[in-house]
């Protein structure tokens, strides 16, 4: 049984269509972070926009930490914490990504503004 | 004053609903076999459907078609079920599609689809009308839309199968000698 041209177009065509149908709903990443949320103690939260570089400046229970806005991306610069894992963490970007200074009680959150999830446990 | 009506059946209807027995039978087996999936299945026959298609003309399929749904949901047991409005919604699709295809072969004939794709074009259709009236009429929720690619995957692969499967039966069924010119 051979396939014929028209055959290989129709495939093909159809071929496209589901994979676009799996890139619209199958990719985590189809909605970038346009922001990020940042929680200090028990206080609300603070939106910082992504697409603006910035340096932030939190003031937690030992100190001050500092996060760095970049392309998109955002990390934990400096904290005054001993172990140093939220900077060892690096940059986040993908929605949802998240991380925190405990000692300090700084957390860090980034979320998009057409969310796919309400939550994501890690 | 009553009148007598007179329903005779003629070869055509004879070989009509032989071949649609035989999709029933396989439609019914396939009804018993447990899916990972809802909504995959291979739609074996089809192949019925389609062969009756290419052997023949497009009204005998529509027959069979309709027949093999309708007669299959009453063994059953989902006859007028949502079941049963999905099976039907996907079959019409397949039959348009099918249709539209057939149409375009007499028209531009160095351009024509074969049984390949005939088969996926019809699987994928019944698959996307399917799921266009679950997802309209039962059950909207964005949610289900997570699975239309995963299922027009499968309706792909299985459809390539059937049309295969169909190419191949008819081509045996050319070459058989006991295979008369095909009834009209």
């Amino acid at each position: 049984m051979k396939t014929t041209p028209a055959d290989v177009a129709l495939i093909i065509g159809l071929a496209l269509i589901i994979g676009t149908l799996y890139a619209r709903y199958w990719s985590p990443n189809a909605a970038p972070p346009t922001h990020a949320l940042i929680r200090v103690d028990d206080a609300p939260a603070r939106r910082v926009p992504l697409h603006v570089n910035d340096r932030i400046v939190v003031t937690g229970r030992l100190g001050d930490s500092v996060l760095e806005v970049r392309d998109g991306r955002i990390r934990f610069a400096s904290s005054p914490c001993r172990r140093k894992v939220c900077i060892r963490s690096g940059w986040m970007h993908d929605a949802h990504d998240a991380t925190a200074c405990l000692p300090n009680r700084v957390t860090l959150s980034l979320a998009a503004a057409d969310p796919h999830y309400d939550g994501v446990s890690q | 004053m009553t009148r007598r009506i007179h329903l005779h059946a003629g070869p055509r209807d004879h070989w009509i609903a032989g071949f649609a027995a035989l999709a029933i039978v396989i439609h019914i087996l396939e009804a018993g076999v447990p899916t990972p999936i809802p909504g995959i299945k291979p739609g074996l026959a089809n192949v019925i459907t389609l062969v009756v298609l290419l052997r023949h003309d497009l009204l005998a399929a529509i027959w069979v078609q309709l027949l093999r749904v309708l007669v299959g949901s009453v063994l059953i047991g989902s006859f007028l079920t949502p079941t049963f409005l999905l099976s039907l919604s996907g079959a019409l699709c397949s039959l348009a599609i099918l249709a539209l295809l057939i149409g375009w072969n007499r028209l531009l004939p160095p351009a024509r689809v074969g049984p390949i794709g005939l088969g996926v074009a019809a699987a994928c259709a019944h698959m996307g009308g399917q799921f266009f009236v679950a997802y309209t009429a039962f059950i909207p929720h964005p949610g289900l839309l997570t699975l239309l690619p995963v299922l027009l995957t499968a309706a792909m692969l299985f459809g390539a199968l059937t049309g295969w499967l169909a190419g191949a039966l008819c081509l045996r069924l050319d070459n058989s000698p006991d295979a008369a010119a095909p009834a009209r």
